[in-house]
């Protein structure tokens, strides 16, 4: 049985009608139609669906849609301002940190939630920040360099 | 030196945008009207005669719109081998399983629903009839004498054998001063890209289907496509999206493929199917495991006389690229060392097992680990410095190697000596306290493979069309697939610089097999070299049509021009001229026609030549990539874990075109090749995946990583784009046998069995009795 919930994402209030089952990434991703937020597991493993909700990096694979009523919830669409890049997005570009840009959307996600949180890391920090976000690309070299860059 | 504007600069990829803004769609983001969603029923034995699928249960199921089994598609196998003259049964598997199943998780039927839950219940409601027969899950026990065959054309169920001897290998032995014989063992690993396969298709009322899919290779899956449908290639249009990574894997036409186009015609809806992470782990392309035997005999002064290559690999199920990775497991050792005499025999057995086909560094890498290891003990033995030893053997540029392969330039020796410089060699080999040591090992590999075996006659091996538009920008149309390599930002950079225009000024339209040239695809590290080099062909022609229109304006001779910051201008004076979009404009006004050029690239007539796999003797590429990994490393011999702390690795891409994309694929092709050497394997029970998750598969996380530094080595090769070769595939081969000899500088212990985990590097240290 479907029922409808309100969600708040990028600022924007959503209704919509779901089944309680669904995650926080079925939801964004087929219901509201923010294909930002990838799957690549399905099991908490990769962290390719990180979002943010109440400014902590969770994996939306993992979350019910029903428990993020309520709460500001951030997904990689709401970071860019008319256009404008972010400074870790910026950098993420200039520092060749993407490649098939996959798991971009939740390493970007995950690295926005280390940097609010503790805007100076070590580089032993940041690495502990992602650590959780797989790439099979980049070799993470690139990425770390991005987000250590924009900390300075 | 000449100064490059758009090339051999650290720009930002085409598409970065596009992919830190969640913008860029993949196959698996899209969603069209009515769109059904498929799902694929999979063997639950791992070898059985089917004798009835009832279907009946399913069809009833609400929500349930179609359902498609092995009766609904053609008898003509699939496979990557596919052109003369390549045997019949090279192409030995069928989307839809026909009377057979071969391994856990092998395709039967494929369901279409109004959503993923109902097509899952759908799945659940499909009963198989099975005749369970013996599975082998080992080469040993497929090749048992009383194991009955897994395909009917296999006796012993051995799927393809290659071999080759070029010279004379028993003289050879015969005139060496040492020879040295070993045993290695290397595992299945997976391309475990991030993005899972994902496919979406389209069939109109007309008859054509259109599919976007998540692949390397687009016009080989129209083939296949077509072929398994029974429809003209004409009326299948495949597009590749931005993909998430492949590294190999997707230049297989997995089932999803072809099924989804299969219930799209069943039912006239869009059909979407996404391989779960499990799928992709029990029923997608794998790295071949091998086993080896093998052979080398060195006189004294260390030069090599001799080898003898033999390879066992476990094939899987089917054939996938099987007679391909065969062949290049044993073409791929002549180098970057001239190899005496040489013999190689191959042979792939069939197994119950999902199959094996080609993982970045293809047929490389397993080799690789061998010889340059071996090169280490014969060095030993010889009382010799690693180094010297690879210096003396080194092939050099001009040469003609055994195998035929043509060395148009060589930048090995140069990445050897920069990589031990960076390691810090001659203060750390041998010197190191004990648990601490450094190792290197060096490689080389094809820039594209010269030869398809795939199609009879392809037009050519790569093409890009160019579209001047009046505002002086360029559109580039390529069938190449940028699969997260950068490959469409490195051909707009070639025909940037071509035409004198800044990289904003470039758009690509890639990868559509109906809007853009045919292409072979990304496979084989070939889009640099072929696609590169049709781009740079396209982008001269482009610009000697604009030369004639700027000179009639200019009232110069075309042959004075030169194109540079976007305007074109007489040679030595840059005040008389015009600017690009206005020379468009004049082309217009001048000749009434839109203004375009194509680009071919074919192989140079000393490459490729007769399409024979059991000759071992045919240039397949081009021109070929060098380079050496130098590696430090940290054993606890209390808790056998190795700590790899540094690997310089030094690449001899010919040219960069992009210094940022090449460091990118040296670090991230390294990652991949850490993790086979260190704690990927993909295990299996009776037939079962015991790593169905990244939960279970580890690969390298960031934490895992060690410090990488990335060399560039510049060798300018006369065949490649402004000197350009791959920087792909070859910048991984070196890694795990440079880091098995730096384990063996700091405890002493030869590791020959992949991966190297803390449990056998106990089980070597208490064998050693250096168990302190």
């Amino acid at each position: 049985m479907k029922q409808v919930i309100e969600l708040k994402v990028n600022g924007e209030s959503y209704e919509t009608a779901i089944d309680p089952h669904r995650t926080l990434l079925e939801v964004l991703r087929d219901n509201l139609g923010l294909t930002g937020s990838k799957e690549g597991c399905d099991l908490g493993a990769c962290g390719a669906c990180t979002v943010i909700v109440d400014g902590k990096a969770v994996l939306g694979c993992l979350t019910l849609a029903m428990d993020a009523q309520g709460k500001e919830i951030t997904t990689i669409e709401g970071l860019a301002k008319e256009g404008k890049l972010t400074l870790l997005q910026q950098n993420f570009v200039d520092y060749g940190a993407i490649q098939c840009g996959y798991c971009t959307p939740g390493m970007i996600m995950s690295s926005k939630a280390l940097l609010d949180e503790n805007p100076k890391p070590t580089e032993a920090e940041i690495k502990k920040g992602i650590s959780g976000n797989l790439c099979r690309c980049t070799g993470y070299t690139k990425i770390v360099e991005a987000i250590a860059v924009t900390a300075k | 030196m000449e100064q490059y504007s758009v090339i051999n600069k650290r720009l930002p990829r085409l598409d970065s945008i596009s992919k830190v803004t969640g913008d860029a769609k993949y196959a698996g983001d899209l969603t069209l009207p009515g769109m059904l969603y498929g799902k694929i029923l999979r063997s639950t034995v791992p070898h059985a005669r089917i004798l009835n699928i009832d279907t009946s249960k399913a069809e009833k199921l609400k929500g349930v719109r179609a359902i498609a089994t092995g009766k609904d598609i053609t008898d003509i196998p699939h496979g990557f081998i596919r052109a003369e003259p390549a045997p019949p049964f090279l192409r030995d598997k069928f989307s839809l399983a026909k009377e057979k199943v071969r391994f856990i998780g092998d395709e039967i039927a494929a369901v279409a629903a109004v959503d993923e839950d109902t097509a899952m219940e759908a799945l659940d409601l499909i009963k198989v009839d099975y005749e369970e027969l013996p599975a082998y899950f080992s080469i040993q026990e497929s090749m048992a004498p009383d194991a009955i065959r897994i395909h009917d054309h296999a006796e012993s169920n051995v799927s393809v054998v290659i071999s080759f001897h070029l010279g004379d290998v028993e003289k050879g032995f015969a005139g060496s001063d040492l020879i040295l014989e070993d045993n290695y063992t290397t595992q299945f690993i997976l391309a475990s890209y991030i993005e899972p396969h994902a496919a979406v298709a389209n069939f109109s009322p007309s008859g054509d289907v259109t599919l976007w899919l998540s692949t390397q290779t687009p016009f080989y899956d129209r083939t296949n496509i077509a072929e398994t449908l029974g429809i003209p290639e004409s009326k299948v249009r495949v597009i590749k999206p931005p993909v998430g990574g492949g590294f190999g894997a997707k230049t297989e036409t997995h089932t999803l493929f072809t099924a989804s186009a299969v219930l799209s015609r069943k039912t006239g809806k869009p059909v979407k199917i996404i391989y779960t992470r499990e799928e992709e782990f029990t029923s997608t392309a794998h790295r071949h495991g091998v086993s080896v035997n093998h052979k080398i005999g060195v006189k004294k002064d260390g030069t090599i006389m001799a080898v003898d290559s033999k390879f066992f690999a476990d094939g899987g199920a089917y054939n996938s690229h099987s007679a391909i990775s065969m062949f290049i497991m044993g073409c791929l050792q002549n180098g970057p060392y001239t190899m005496g005499n040489f013999k190689y025999e191959g042979i792939r057995v069939y197994t119950n097992k999902p199959f094996s086909g080609g993982v970045r560094g293809h047929g490389a890498i397993q080799p690789r680990f061998v010889i340059e290891t071996m090169m280490d003990s014969i060095a030993e033995k010889l009382d010799m410095d690693p180094i010297e030893i690879r210096k003396i053997n080194a092939v050099k540029a001009g040469q003609t190697t055994i195998s035929k392969f043509k060395i148009r330039s060589c930048g090995h020796v140069e990445a050897l000596d920069k990589a031990v410089a960076e390691i810090d060699w001659k203060n750390k080999w041998k010197k190191l306290p004990d648990g601490k040591g450094v190792g290197l090992a060096s490689m080389f590999f094809a820039s594209g493979a010269a030869f398809s075996f795939f199609y009879d006659n392809p037009p050519s091996f790569s093409c890009v069309n160019l579209a001047a538009d009046s505002d002086g920008k360029f559109t580039l149309f390529t069938g190449t697939s940028d699969i997260g390599q950068g490959s469409d930002t490195t051909l707009a950079q070639i025909a940037a610089e071509e035409l004198g225009v800044g990289l904003d000024k470039m758009t690509v339209v890639a990868a559509d097999t109906t809007t853009t040239p045919m292409d072979l695809g990304s496979y084989s590290s070939r889009v640099t070299v072929f696609g590169g080099s049709a781009a740079k062909t396209a982008a001269y022609r482009m610009k000697m049509k604009l030369f004639e229109a700027a000179a009639n304006v200019l009232e110069a001779n075309k042959n004075d021009l030169e194109a540079k910051n976007e305007r074109i201008y007489v040679k030595g004076s840059p005040e008389k001229g015009i600017s690009i979009a206005d020379t468009v404009i004049a082309y217009y006004k001048q000749k009434k026609e839109h203004l375009t050029s194509t680009g071919d690239y074919n192989p140079p007539a000393d490459v490729g030549g007769e399409m024979r796999l059991d000759l071992g003797e045919v240039n397949i590429s081009p021109t070929f990539s060098f380079g050496t990994h130098a590696t430090e490393v940290e054993v606890d011999k209390e808790t056998g874990v190795v700590k790899v702390k540094k690997i310089a690795a030094a690449h001899d891409c010919g040219f960069a075109i992009n210094p940022m994309a090449v460091e990118g694929q040296i670090e991230g092709s390294i990652q991949m090749t850490f993790g086979q050497g260190m704690m990927e394997d993909y295990r299996m029970e009776k037939g079962w995946s015991m790593t169905n998750s990244f939960l279970d598969y580890k690969m390298p996380a960031p934490e895992d990583m060690p410090y990488i530094k990335p060399i560039i080595v510049e060798s300018i090769d006369s065949e490649g784009p402004f000197g350009a070769k791959e920087a792909s595939e070859g910048t991984n081969v070196a890694t795990i046998p440079s880091i098995a000899n730096a384990i063996y500088d700091a405890v002493g212990i030869k590791m020959k069995d992949l991966p190297i985990t803390p449990e056998k590097i106990l089980r070597a240290l208490e064998k050693k009795g250096g168990k302190e």
